[in-house]
């Protein structure tokens, strides 16, 4: 899922599955072959793959990009101000957007007499969007292991402990949910806006206090369906304790519903992100993500589509590979699949 | 199951109250007046306005006041639109939101389902990666931008759909469209996994073995025993759609609630932040309510009311 | 299974990108269409009616409690006053040509029209006024725009709604009477040479008394809870969607309104707007700066300077270094105003080394206000800003400072921070800016409180037609002046100003004087006068354009055939 952007993160995310599946299935069987064996049908599934190296290239990208450029985000200059994208070694093939001439077919590079090739080009105000979009795209592959890990930590551990005791102990704890869900977000994070020094703290509070609601109503139904099933009721049989049971056996047996909530939960972070920065609770100007770049591109569509299309690409790129990766890993890992 | 109803209600009710009372004094805490020329106001004219509408009474008699009258069945006046009663703002923009959101629904639910079925059924074939493009389409083109393409497509270019307004049946198709697209992803990409994971149950295979045709395995079993994920996202995701989803209205100039809770908030509105919060969450609570009724038709195993205890 | 994986991932990938290019590709094409057929175009179409859309619905018809420009565009257009603005100057509308003025320029005695009547049919009389009028100032009222009968000079208003005043409350101590049916006597504090064109202003338009207090509550709730006596008539308002007004036969000067119905529907979405102009379901639309570029030379295009002025403010009291003039002066000189409104805003923005705006007030020789420093002051420049920001420096002792730039959550305000901000770290060795981004109603409580550097989001939109509106704002102790500036000087100009009312020549020259001396200190840099852009169809022709309301004047307008 999400966390793909750092490795540690990956590995915490299949972990307790493979555990929990080996011991669980294969009482006394060796447990020895199975991350061999999921990491090698991980290999073969070129299409995870791929995506893993995609991913791989844009955090590096991410990292090195903003050092390629001479301009850093906040390099003003109004002669360049909306200036499209060139290259000048891909100048020459026309379906590319990479010959410096605007939606009127006007070379603005000549017409301005810039000789420095900007291969995103540039903003209204004349910023390097090439600087910008990595920059941004740093911020917003860690929005999306804040959203990722607020869903996982939380929203699951929320989900499963709720469903799982049930009786009073889910009612209450779903009860607390709706009035989470019900108190408007929009007052609460406008005075957080007033207490709080915008940044990065302030959009992980943001996201930590109502980002994982959607997991854990997930979560609680799944469990609601497993823990009545067999295998369940053989491991609280064989004394199996009660967070054992979740971690081990609910847990894991959600993995398929975790990786999907998780798809659609990010690139809502993502853009919830741009929207606290829009409204002040986010980054700062002239910092932005790629969210904040979309949201600001997305205006200028119609006249300068390169604006929008650069910092959407990168997350449509990212959504896709997280997703085929996140799939091949629970299908490398999941037993059940194993056929 | 009658006693179960009932605590529920209860609980409901006690749910509410603490909606109300923590929305309003966190409300209260907002910067600003609900006076549109505030920054001309002086201090003076402010205390004169304050006192006009009652907003300069401790809080805590405030709050008496506003839940009386809630019981009463009265939500009070906006400030936006001078006196009008909340109730009659909602009772009018409402209806037009959940018309569009339950079509959009129905879009969402007639498609997504589709999509998904097949795709899990036909895992790893064309339906299935046709149906991962629509849902990752669907989570990462906003649909925001999907509405104004197809309207300049639909309607600037080709003149075949009007831009905008909300008037006949062909200004539902365009928004019903594009608020649509969205469920169809999501819908469909959790029915797929759901699926997936179901067709790979032992009693599914059981249930082959002892010869039951393939429609009678997906729909009997498969299908039904994959509806929990989807019951569980659709109630929510209908409440949210059909209680007014700006970007949409907006761009289709529809004259519907999205944009209410937000400039209320921004313009210190405050019946009209207590009066969308209620109606929203309202819908929420019961709708979650709805939710664990179904899991219970579903799956029957499942039982919320007895509990462990 | 591998291939077709490798092949979806490769499809869905180009369908993403699809989506982003098709936006492109489809509108660049789209400027121009929409202009009318040749054969037609003189010909009158069959029914004059317009088309607009409003950005937002109506929020209240009631005088005492409107505030804002879409209100007052529709009040000023169902209800008559004693003026009416045409192209901003003020000509008897319900009043029977310019009133009688006394020697001392205190009493405006005002004669009414023959025939005037309210939808109902009942007459127009000068008791009609002295009702609203009294109905406003009273605090039970307590309308928001309440000051502007003090802005306005009348006689006890202020007192009025002073609670501490012996006269609180007493409405019929206003300096308003009604002589006979026909006659209305207006007695001022002190001569206000603006006083006519508040007349055009709805909280001076008369209503009738038995009808308001028959209808209560419901009063102005819903078309049939009105009876109108302006050029048009309400008929139908569907809250959140849109309104009809048609033309009112019982006008005064209905035989010359030539246009018999207007539809307005609410549209929130810049773009939206265009597209509903492009096929011809509007027919004029407010441009957004981004979508300027792509008309700006199409015969539709028009521009209107505006006469709100957006001005940075500096806080003099609590920062030391905005304490030092030099500072401030350097910072004024050091923005680039050329690039702000050219580049960023785009939309007939003028720069403004200025406060008080060009073309807004005309003095008594018949020339703009500005003819006296046309360009305004502190037009040094960026070399000029350094020199002098070494010298503060110098004399603050410091090497760098850092500066807080509040402003407000708005689009346009974000990126005038960016800009601005950047230029003035650009200009300005050593000076770091920070932008913090506020919500409006915390703004306007951290300036009031005085808690900012640089006040970013602040912009004045004129109360009424004269300098004073702009200038009085910076006397010391005046609430607006939240930076805590004080200039003897300066104050003393004001207070000679406002008492000059009878004497316009003195009075400009001091008004004059005074911005000059505000300016040149710099506790408030003004960056732009604001300026709209929009489109109009061509077969619409003789809409006007204003800044006070109505705005848009549609009422002599004409549609011809297309």
């Amino acid at each position: 899922m999400m966390a793909v952007s750092k490795k540690e993160i990956t590995q915490d995310m299949f972990q307790p599955a493979v555990i929990d599946k080996s011991l669980q299935e294969q009482v006394s069987g060796p447990s020895i072959g199975f991350w061999s064996d999921g990491f090698r049908r991980l290999r073969k599934n070129k299409a995870a793959m791929v995506s893993a190296f995609i991913i791989l290239l844009i955090v590096i990208m991410a990292l090195v990009g903003p050092h390629m450029s001479k301009y850093g985000i906040d390099d003003q200059d109004l002669k360049r101000s909306n200036l499209p994208p060139r290259i000048s070694a891909l100048a020459n093939i026309h379906w590319l957007p990479f010959d410096g001439k605007n939606e009127q077919g006007v070379d603005v590079y000549k017409e301005r007499g810039i000789k420095q090739d900007l291969w995103f080009g540039a903003d209204k105000l004349g910023r390097d969007l090439w600087t910008r979009v990595w920059k941004g795209t740093q911020i917003s592959l860690f929005i999306a292991v804040v959203a990722a890990a607020a869903d996982l930590i939380i929203g699951v551990a929320y989900g499963g402990i709720s469903a799982y005791f049930g009786g009073q102990v889910d009612n209450i704890m779903q009860r607390i949910l709706e009035v989470l869900n019900g108190i408007p977000n929009l007052v609460i994070i406008i005075l957080l806006i007033i207490v709080m020094q915008p940044g990065i703290p302030a959009i992980i509070l943001a996201i930590a206090m109502t980002g994982w609601i959607g997991m854990a109503r997930i979560i609680r139904g799944e469990v609601l369906k497993l823990k009545n099933l067999e295998f369940v009721l053989a491991a609280r049989t064989l004394g199996a304790s009660d967070s054992r049971i979740i971690s081990k056996h609910m847990v894991p047996n959600t993995m398929s519903m975790i990786i999907i909530h998780t798809m659609f939960s990010v690139p809502g972070a993502i853009f919830f992100e741009a929207f606290l920065s829009f409204i002040g609770l986010g980054l700062q100007p002239p910092k932005a993500s790629l969210g904040v770049l979309i949201n600001e591109g997305y205006k200028m569509l119609s006249l300068h589509p390169y604006q929008a299309l650069f910092p959407g690409v990168i997350i449509s790129l990212l959504l896709i590979c997280f997703n085929i990766f996140g799939d091949g890993l629970r299908d490398a890992f999941d037993p059940k699949l194993r056929q | 199951m009658g006693r179960y109803i009932v605590q529920r209600i209860i609980y409901m009710i006690v749910t509410m109250f603490v909606i109300v009372a923590l929305t309003f004094f966190s409300m209260k805490l907002l910067p600003g007046t609900p006076y549109k020329n505030q920054e001309k106001l002086s201090p003076e004219m402010i205390e004169l306005l304050n006192h006009k509408y009652g907003l300069d009474k401790p809080l805590p008699v405030q709050f008496v006041k506003y839940v009386g009258d809630l019981l009463k069945g009265d939500l009070g006046v906006s400030f936006q639109f001078d006196g009008r009663p909340v109730t009659e703002i909602i009772g009018e923009r409402l209806p037009v939101s959940a018309d569009l959101g339950f079509e959009a629904m129905v879009i969402g639910l007639v498609f997504g389902l589709l999509l998904g079925i097949i795709a899990g059924l036909r895992r790893n074939t064309v339906w299935d990666y046709g149906s991962m493009i629509v849902a990752v389409i669907g989570v990462s083109v906003p649909s925001f931008v999907l509405a104004q393409l197809m309207q300049y497509y639909f309607a600037v270019k080709h003149h075949w759909l009007p831009v905008a307004y909300w008037e006949g049946p062909a200004y539902h198709i365009l928004p019903d469209i594009a608020l649509g697209f969205g469920p169809v992803a999501t819908i469909a990409r959790y029915m797929r996994t759901a699926m997936v994971d179901t067709l790979n149950q032992d009693y599914i295979e059981m249930a082959r073995a002892k010869g039951l045709s393939r429609p009678a395995v997906t729909f009997k079993h498969a299908v039904r025993n994959s509806l929990i994920p989807i019951v569980t996202i659709v109630g929510p995701m209908a409440v949210n759609l059909m209680t007014g989803v700006l970007v949409i209205e907006n761009i289709f100039a529809i004259p519907g609630i999205g944009d209410q809770f937000v400039t209320s908030v921004y313009t210190n509105d405050y019946p009209m932040i207590m009066g969308t919060t209620i109606m929203y969450s309202v819908a929420f609570i019961v709708v979650v309510f709805i939710v664990d009724l179904l899991y219970g038709v579903i799956d029957p195993r499942i039982r919320l009311a007895g509990g462990e205890s | 299974m591998r291939g077709k994986a490798k092949w979806s991932i490769f499809v869905s990938i180009m369908l993403v990108l699809s989506l982003f290019l098709a936006a492109c590709g489809g509108s660049s094409q789209s400027s121009g269409d929409g202009g009318g057929k040749k054969k037609s175009e003189n010909q009158l179409a069959d029914k004059q009616v317009l088309y607009f859309a409003s950005g937002s619905d109506i929020p209240s018809l009631d005088f005492s409690v409107a505030t804002d420009t879409t209100s007052f565009g529709v009040l000023t257009n169902i209800f008559s006053g004693l003026m009416t603005m045409r192209k901003d100057k003020p000509v008897p509308d319900l009043a029977a040509g310019q009133p009688e003025v006394s020697a001392d320029g205190k009493v405006y005695t005002f004669k009414l029209r023959d025939g005037i009547k309210w939808s109902d049919g009942s007459p127009i009389t000068a008791q009609d006024f002295v009702y609203a009028w009294q109905r406003f100032v009273n605090p039970k009222t307590a309308a928001a725009y309440g000051y502007i009968y003090a802005s306005a000079n009348i006689k006890n208003a202020a007192k009025i709604m002073d609670k501490n005043s012996d006269l609180f409350g007493k409405v019929d101590q206003l300096g308003v009477k009604a002589l006979d049916d026909k006659t209305l006597q207006v007695t001022l504090e002190k001569p206000t040479p603006y006083f006519l064109s508040l007349m055009a202003f709805p909280p001076f338009f008369p209503l009738k008394k038995d009808f308001v207090e028959k209808q209560g509550d419901k009063y102005a709730k819903e078309p049939e809870n009105m009876i109108y006596s302006g050029a048009y008539k309400l008929a139908k308002w569907d809250h959140g969607k849109g309104w009809t007004l048609v033309k009112n036969p019982d006008y005064w000067d209905a035989k010359n309104i030539t246009i018999d119905e207007v539809n307005y529907n609410v549209v929130k979405d810049d773009v939206t707007a265009l597209n509903l102009y492009k096929t011809d379901k509007i027919y004029m639309d407010t441009l957004t700066a981004d979508y300027i570029d792509q008309y700006k030379d199409s015969p539709e295009f028009h521009t209107q300077a505006g006469n709100c002025v957006f001005f940075l403010k500096l806080n003099v009291s609590k920062n030391k270094i905005l304490a030092n003039k030099k500072a401030r002066q350097a910072i004024a000189m050091a923005l680039d105003r050329e690039g702000l409104t050219k580049t960023l805003l785009n939309d007939g923005s003028i720069p403004a080394h200025y406060l008080v705006p060009k073309d807004f007030t005309f003095g008594p020789d018949g020339k703009d206000f500005r003819a006296a420093a046309p360009k305004g002051y502190l037009l040094g420049g960026k070399d000029e800003a350094k020199k002098l920001w070494d010298e503060a420096k110098k004399e603050l002792g410091i090497k760098t400072a850092k500066l807080e730039f509040m402003t407000t959550d708005t689009t346009v305000a974000g990126k005038l921070a960016e800009y601005n901000a950047n230029q003035i770290e650009k200009t300005l060795d050593g000076l770091k800016i920070t932008i913090n981004k506020q919500p409006w109603g915390e703004y306007l409580k951290r300036d009031d409180a005085g808690n900012y550097d640089i006040g970013g989001g602040s912009g004045w939109c004129p109360d009424y037609q004269d300098p004073m509106t702009f200038l009085d704002m910076f006397t010391t102790g005046n609430a607006e002046n939240t930076g805590k500036w004080s200039n003897k000087t300066y104050d003393q100009l004001i207070n000679e100003a406002q008492n000059l009312g009878n004497k316009p020549e003195e009075r400009w020259k001091k008004l004059q004087e005074a911005e000059k001396v505000l300016l040149e200190e710099a506790p408030v840099i003004p960056t732009y006068q604001d300026g709209s852009a929009f489109l109009v169809k061509p077969y619409v022709k003789g809409l006007e354009f204003q800044n006070s309301s109505p705005r848009t004047d549609f009422r002599h307008a004409k549609v011809y055939k297309h």
